[in-house]
């Protein structure tokens, strides 16, 4: 297999395997939440899928950066949007800032794992 | 791999719909008096999208009576945190907080089949997912406010099969690395960065984490002959753990954990009986806790017992590193709810996590009976294996109709009556939210409980009238020391004599006593006034209020 292929392989194993996941619990929340359930889905990926990306690259184990990485979320996320949040005075703004760091850290560890390979 | 995620997400969605039940049903919040706790401090970041660092004044009595703050939160504000920003949202801050509550609490379904997925195969861990979404020990202590706590529990296997990972890879390697950040050293450093949450969602859990992490080091130990030290490695975890919780857990967490009375405040009965305590399974006595909360056979069903027992012996039998992982909780589960032994109270609140540790050892207790029945007569693999899935189908429909069916409808029909506020009771919290100053101090009179012994729901009432009002209620033990001279508002609420299920003589009497006490009030101006509910300004005759 070439060189570009193989990272094309790892970049579709990664998003495909957070896809499945992903859809059920939106459809489910919409489901049973409405539209409100529709928001917090999207609520639920920013706090995980930014954290997972970079930890999959680092353990090597969907299943288990995925469920590490929900865990993690509900401590780490709300840390920084708690604190972001609490100097900013706007709790959203927090946690839009830390989302956006935690997705820099996961693509920098994604960029040295997976494009340097 | 793809059909994991299905049946997980599938069985988890099913137990957020079932205990999303009483907010589905009706959107004013409800529950006891932790509830109202949780939701105010979620509910009030959510709605003014700000993080609490100082409270709001209707708060400040709160955190000084018992955690001896100076108007700082009284909890790490993680959890609170997370549900604000589902409330934010949902664009709807109750069902949003109070879905984060449903969706957090039930977060044991994912981490146990996690778990026992990795350990034993798909289905026992779809099994003991099943299970653990109508388990009663669960779905009571989140209906009873005891939310941080059950996320907190959540945590434990997830934690426990990192460490296990720590492990495996000095058992499984000659020569283990030394290096700081490698493929084995990184899950030490997991397992320090999730016992840090779980420290942000309940300290008591953290402990328990704690006791379960050391008791499958000392196995490991014996059983390996080894002692697994990398100091180097421990330094940072530990570097990890205290750094993390100094840094992020609020302005004096450490302390109120270090030095919570609650910890430490009872002579019990197990001091007494030492010994007849350690054969005793539940503490006794314990009369916050009603009696069929420690019954075996209402919280589990008693059909359980025989395949637990079996799934323990099993895995006593084999001793494997993933077994040692359950036995070091369960043997861990068993010290911590004796620990009343030493004086320690609360030791009820570990309870609520008997079903994590009990339901994935009934699914092994099923799962291997065959296996085991085999060693003494001879049976084909073809069969073991068709036996296998026969048990696994049978318990699937036992616990349909003894436990889900029957913990759906209780779930629906869970706060329906006037345990939850009322319409009218609403619309005047909302009223004073809207009229009165943040400073005013409130006194709720009418309620059940002053009249006629109905304690909790009314006293839950009152807390929640101060959730939805934002402003602060005297009521229950958060008053101790409170002069009731700061009081400048008197509700008289009819409400609950209106709706209550009482006899029609009992209401009218109930009736006519709050009316000679309202007549107490008829010279301050009243500010509010309904069918139901009056509100009197009392801030110019306050002396007249005990």
């Amino acid at each position: 297999m070439r060189k570009g292929h193989k990272k094309m392989s790892r970049l579709k194993d990664t998003f495909m395997g957070i896809i499945v996941p992903t859809v059920i619990i939106v459809i489910g929340l919409t489901i049973i939440f409405g539209m409100a359930g529709l928001m917090m889905s999207l609520a639920a990926i920013l706090f995980v899928i930014p954290i997972h990306l970079g930890l999959e690259r680092i353990i090597k184990d969907q299943s288990s950066s995925i469920i590490i990485s929900l865990f993690l979320s509900i401590g780490i996320v709300s840390s920084g949007a708690y604190y972001i949040g609490a100097a900013l005075g706007n709790l959203l703004a927090g946690f839009c800032i830390t989302v956006i760091l935690i997705s820099l850290a996961s693509g920098l560890t994604y960029w040295k794992t997976v494009l340097k390979e | 791999m793809k059909t994991d995620y299905i049946i997980v997400i599938v069985i988890w969605l099913m137990a957020v719909f079932a205990w999303s039940q009483p907010i589905l049903t009706n959107h004013i919040p409800y529950g006891e008096y932790d509830t109202s706790n949780h939701y105010t401090i979620a509910e009030y970041m959510a709605s003014t999208n700000t993080a609490m660092v100082k409270v709001p004044y209707y708060l400040e009595e709160y955190s000084k009576v018992g955690f001896g703050n100076t108007g700082a939160l009284w909890y790490p504000p993680q959890y609170h945190t997370s549900a604000a920003l589902f409330g934010i949202f949902a664009q709807d801050s109750n069902l949003g907080v109070y879905a984060f509550f449903a969706m957090s609490t039930t977060l044991i379904i994912t981490s146990i089949f996690f778990l026992v997925r990795k350990f034993y195969g798909i289905v026992p861990a779809t099994l003991s997912a099943f299970m653990l979404a109508w388990s009663p020990r669960d779905y009571f202590s989140y209906l009873w406010g005891q939310i941080p706590q059950q996320a907190a529990l959540a945590f434990i296997p997830v934690i426990m099969y990192c460490f296990y990972m720590y492990m495996k890879e000095f058992v499984d390697s000659d020569k283990p690395k030394k290096g700081f950040f490698d493929k084995q050293s990184i899950y030490l450093y997991i397992t320090s960065l999730l016992l840090a949450v779980q420290f942000f969602m309940h300290p008591q859990f953290f402990l328990q984490s704690c006791v379960i992490i050391g008791i499958y080091y000392l196995m490991m130990v014996i059983k390996h002959k080894q002692l697994f030290l990398r100091y180097a490695q421990i330094g940072i975890a530990l570097v990890i753990l205290i750094g993390v919780i100094a840094s992020l857990s609020g302005s004096n967490q450490l302390s109120i954990f270090l030095g919570y009375e609650g910890a430490k405040e009872e002579v019990t009965q197990a001091r007494v009986n030492v010994i007849g305590r350690l054969f005793s399974w539940y503490q006794t006595g314990n009369t916050s806790l009603p009696a069929m909360f420690v019954d075996y056979g209402k919280m589990h069903g008693n059909w359980t017992f025989i395949p637990l027992i079996i799934g323990l012996i099993y895995l006593l039998f084999k001793r494997r590193d993933t077994d040692l992982v359950f036995l070091s909780w369960f043997v861990g589960y068993y010290i911590l709810i004796h620990i009343d032994i030493l004086g320690f109270a609360r030791v009820h609140r570990f309870y609520a996590g008997e079903a994590h540790l009990f339901y994935p050892l009934v699914a092994l207790g099923l799962w291997y009976l065959p296996t085991i029945v085999s060693s003494f007569i001879k049976i084909s693999k073809k069969h073991i294996e068709i036996s296998r899935y026969v048990l696994a189908v049978a318990a699937l429909t036992a616990v349909i109709f003894m436990s889900a069916i029957p913990s759906y409808n209780f779930l629906s029909e869970a706060y329906n009556g006037i345990q939850r506020l009322s319409a009218e009771q609403v619309t005047a919290a909302e009223w004073m939210k809207n009229n009165i100053p943040e400073t005013s101090e409130i006194r709720v009179i009418g309620s059940p409980s002053a009249i006629s012994g109905l304690i909790l729901p009314s006293i839950a009432k009152q807390f929640w009238y101060q959730a939805v009002s934002y402003r602060y209620t005297a009521v229950g033990h958060r008053t101790e020391g409170y002069n009731f001279s700061r009081i400048t508002h008197v509700i008289f609420d009819y409400t609950d004599i209106f709706y209550g299920p009482f006899a029609m003589q009992d209401k009218q009497a109930l009736q006519t006593g709050l009316i000679n006490d309202e007549m107490i009030y008829n010279e301050s101006p009243l500010v509010y006034k309904t069918d139901l509910i009056r509100i009197y300004n009392i801030k110019d005759n306050s002396e007249d209020v005990q």
